[in-house]
């Protein structure tokens, strides 16, 4: 175990050892070893954002207005986003990239971001046999966080990845008489309460006299 | 023969009784869930839980080492915290990073606002409570000797010598 002085400060976020000697882009003298202290990841990095993405059929002779399609997307970012909303549009309309265009592509802010919501989340998903639907529910502060481990969940259950599924509609319940998920009916007890059992505390050496309690 | 049957016998007998161990027995309760509104932690050892309206002291994050109140559960793993009065934002808070302390805000309504909760804080009082028991007390007394320099170490232990000495004298002479 290493013992520094930052050993006790909580969380770190991951550094990386640069040794100058063997590095010629950075302009630090031989043998000093640098410490990068990587950039704390913002949240459109750490995973999904949700995307507004227009687009629409290119104007020809027979058509000069084509209709436009509009779809909320969920992706890591704009490049996804554009790319999936061609990969449905092209499913559910005769329009592809090479014939269409993109109007425009926003970010969808979540209202309200510490409101507490539950969401339904529609989805279909190609296992390794064959196809299924799927309802889920999940508790989380905002749409991309449902989305976020709803994906997590996926991965984790059925080991399906993020190009064998498809989310077809994300809505917030808000009643609570519709939530049909006992995973979640639970945490709306009304009085809920629950104790914390087993924490263990982190051991300050290899031997202490006193066994830690651990409620 | 005849030790051959026999010990064919005790195996089966060993099966048996194993048999009989492994069978749940009926008269264990139904198991109680978290859910169930009949749960109750009156014949409890825990004494803290969390709640809505429950102090916690944060261990991790940018707050690390005020306390908050929890506002709302989001899950197992997380709920809403926030500290008006000790600069703490709302904000989701894994458990995992925070303590229960023993004090609770009573009569907290759920998902209750910034104004409500900074209000009921200041009516009881929260933070001067917190400031008055032994665990902040003590918290604070380790933070002071940790932000020590050599030289208030050196002071602080001539010092403790010169009461010791006051002590030690006093005590001789009754």
């Amino acid at each position: 175990m290493a013992g520094g002085p930052e050993r006790c400060a909580g969380r770190q976020f991951p550094r990386r050892q640069i040794d100058a000697g063997t590095n010629k882009d950075l302009p630090v003298p031989n043998g000093t070893a640098v410490v990068v202290r990587l950039k704390k990841p913002t949240s459109a990095e750490m995973g999904l954002q949700e995307y507004q993405v227009v687009g629409r059929h290119l104007p020809t002779e027979q058509d000069p207005n084509p209709k436009i399609y509009r779809m909320r997307i969920f992706a890591p970012n704009e490049v996804v986003a554009k790319s999936r909303f061609w990969y449905f549009l092209r499913q559910l309309k005769k329009v592809k990239k090479a014939s269409g265009e993109i109007i425009g592509v926003n970010v969808i802010a979540e209202k309200k971001p510490v409101k507490v919501k539950n969401f339904g989340i529609w989805l279909r998903y190609d296992s390794r046999s064959g196809t299924h639907n799927m309802y889920k529910e999940f508790r989380e502060l905002s749409r991309v966080d449902a989305v976020k481990s709803l994906y997590q969940d996926m991965a984790a259950r059925h080991r399906a990845r993020f190009r064998s599924i498809h989310i077809l509609r994300v809505v917030e319940i808000e009643k609570t008489e519709d939530i049909r998920r006992p995973y979640i009916k639970q945490l709306l007890t009304p009085g809920l309460k629950f104790p914390l059992a087993h924490r263990v505390h982190k051991v300050r050496s290899t031997f202490v006299a006193n066994r830690p309690s651990t409620f | 023969m005849a030790p051959h049957s026999s010990t064919h016998k005790q195996r089966s007998a060993q099966r048996r009784r194993a048999s009989t161990n492994r069978r749940p027995s009926k008269t264990t309760a139904p198991p109680t869930t978290l859910n169930s509104p009949s749960r109750s932690y009156d014949n409890s050892n825990f004494k803290r839980f969390v709640e809505v309206g429950r102090v916690v002291l944060l261990n991790d994050g940018p707050s690390s080492g005020n306390i908050a109140v929890i506002v709302e559960i989001i899950d197992h793993n997380r709920a809403i915290i926030e500290g008006p009065t000790t600069n703490v934002p709302r904000q989701s808070f894994p458990y995992k990073h925070l303590v229960l302390t023993p004090l609770k805000l009573a009569g907290l309504p759920r998902a209750a606002g910034s104004t409500t909760l900074k209000k009921l804080i200041e009516k009881e009082a929260l933070v001067e409570k917190w400031n008055k028991s032994s665990w902040a007390q003590k918290r604070e007394a380790a933070q002071k000797k940790k932000s020590l320099n050599d030289f208030a170490r050196f002071t602080v232990m001539v010092q403790k010598k010169q009461r010791r000495d006051v002590v030690r004298k006093v005590l001789a002479k009754a």
